[in-house]
């Protein structure tokens, strides 16, 4: 399962989403669009999205800090 | 199904609160929320919180989450979707399970205020924000309105001067609830202010591209081209999970008195075992302290109610900080 999470330091929901991620022990790699103007493009020509945080779960973006979404996309309980 | 003593729903200050005093009563609970953190998730930094003079709310939340936690209070992360009365308590059912319990906490605060516009919904996370802490790096260079006038709004345009090439203040009257040094700031920004104006169309391709607004006073409409809307309008309660259980206001706060209690819908009979705290009640002063405060209370007179105790006028309790 590959997943990806758009982040920010200064996002707080982006932090919840990566503590929910650690928490499960998932395995992901963080883009920081904060840090890459590169990253930004990537986000938006990746998910269609203009907002974060996005966790990507095999090519499937899932928009926001969305639990329920997380957990079905993760297969968690 | 399992069943408990107490089931607290919602995850924020009042909630988690709630949780550390019920359980230090030894009363089996549960907290059931959407968001650990609730609405605190949505600013940044919090500097008025007793004990810290400035402090993420991320890590706020993490304090309150580890303090019920070590408690052991299990926070359930879930969508509470309807509560029903039975004989002897009350069933809480979620997208994913049943719980049952003695009493009741409502503490499940606010949620974001929506425009109702045309293009808000199809557009919300292609140009349309409610969290500018979030996304506005994202319009770096970019022209961007801003909606409302509160703090939050003001707060949103001053982050957003700094990042975008062109920021619109967007506001429906003459008048705004932000402090005045704020708004002054912002002033001074080069933020453009459209006051007595109202947004009535968001347009777009795959992202937005203009907004469409109205002047109240003139009738006259304009199409402003823009890439960010963030909009910063205040939050309200979703009160209709439990508008057949209690009596709300005509702004949908749960009415309660001086001890938490609620009372029946259009009564003024109280309802037993149902409690609420936090920014969903009518309690004036939406401040985390605040809701932190009522949660504490609510917690302890849930415990009176489950023993049946009476409360009585101004007693001390300091027994609620000794195991």
């Amino acid at each position: 399962m590959e997943v990806i999470l758009y982040s920010a330091e200064w996002c707080p929901w982006c932090q919840m989403t990566k503590k929910f991620l650690i928490e499960n022990k998932i395995k992901f790699k963080e883009v920081n669009v904060d840090k890459s103007p590169e990253a930004v493009v990537e986000l938006i020509e990746k998910t269609g999205q203009m907002g974060i945080p996005v966790t990507v779960v095999d090519g499937k973006p899932i928009i926001g800090y969305d639990v329920q979404k997380l957990k079905e996309a993760l297969k968690l309980k | 199904m399992e069943e408990f003593d107490l089931i607290i729903i919602g995850a924020g200050p009042a909630g988690l609160t709630a949780g550390i005093f019920a359980s230090r009563r030894l009363l089996k609970t549960i907290i059931i929320g959407e968001v650990i953190g609730g609405q605190v998730m949505s600013t940044t930094l919090i500097e008025n919180y007793p004990g810290f003079k400035q402090i993420k709310s991320v890590d706020l939340v993490e304090k309150f989450e580890e303090h019920v936690k070590s408690l052991g209070v299990d926070i359930i992360q879930d969508m509470v979707v309807e509560i029903n009365e039975v004989d002897d308590g009350f069933i809480v059912k979620t997208t994913s399970n049943e719980y049952k319990a003695k009493a009741l906490i409502l503490a499940f605060g606010k949620s974001p205020r929506t425009l109702n516009v045309p293009g808000e919904k199809e557009y919300t996370g292609k140009g349309v924000s409610y969290c500018a802490n979030c996304d506005a790096p994202l319009f770096r260079g970019l022209p961007v309105a801003v909606v409302g006038g509160g703090n939050s709004a003001f707060d949103a345009a001053h982050y957003l001067s700094q990042i975008a090439s062109k920021v619109y203040l967007i506001h429906r009257s003459e008048t705004f609830r932000a402090f005045d040094s704020l708004v002054e700031d912002v002033k001074k920004r080069g933020v453009e202010f459209l006051l007595n104006t109202e947004v009535r169309e968001i347009k777009g391709d795959k992202f937005v591209r203009s907004i469409v607004v109205e002047n109240k006073i003139t009738g006259e409409k304009k199409e402003l081209e823009i890439r960010g809307v963030f909009i910063e309008i205040g939050s309200e309660v979703k009160a209709d999970l439990i508008k057949h259980l209690v009596k709300t206001d005509e702004t949908n706060h749960v009415c309660i008195n001086e001890k938490t209690e609620t009372f029946y819908p259009n009564s003024d009979k109280i309802r037993p075992g149902i409690f609420a705290a936090g920014d969903l009640s009518n309690v004036p002063f939406k401040q985390i302290v605040v809701a932190a405060g009522e949660g504490c209370k609510a917690a302890l007179q849930a415990y009176n109610y489950i023993h049946k105790i009476e409360t009585k006028g101004i007693v001390g309790d300091w027994s609620a900080g000794k195991k």
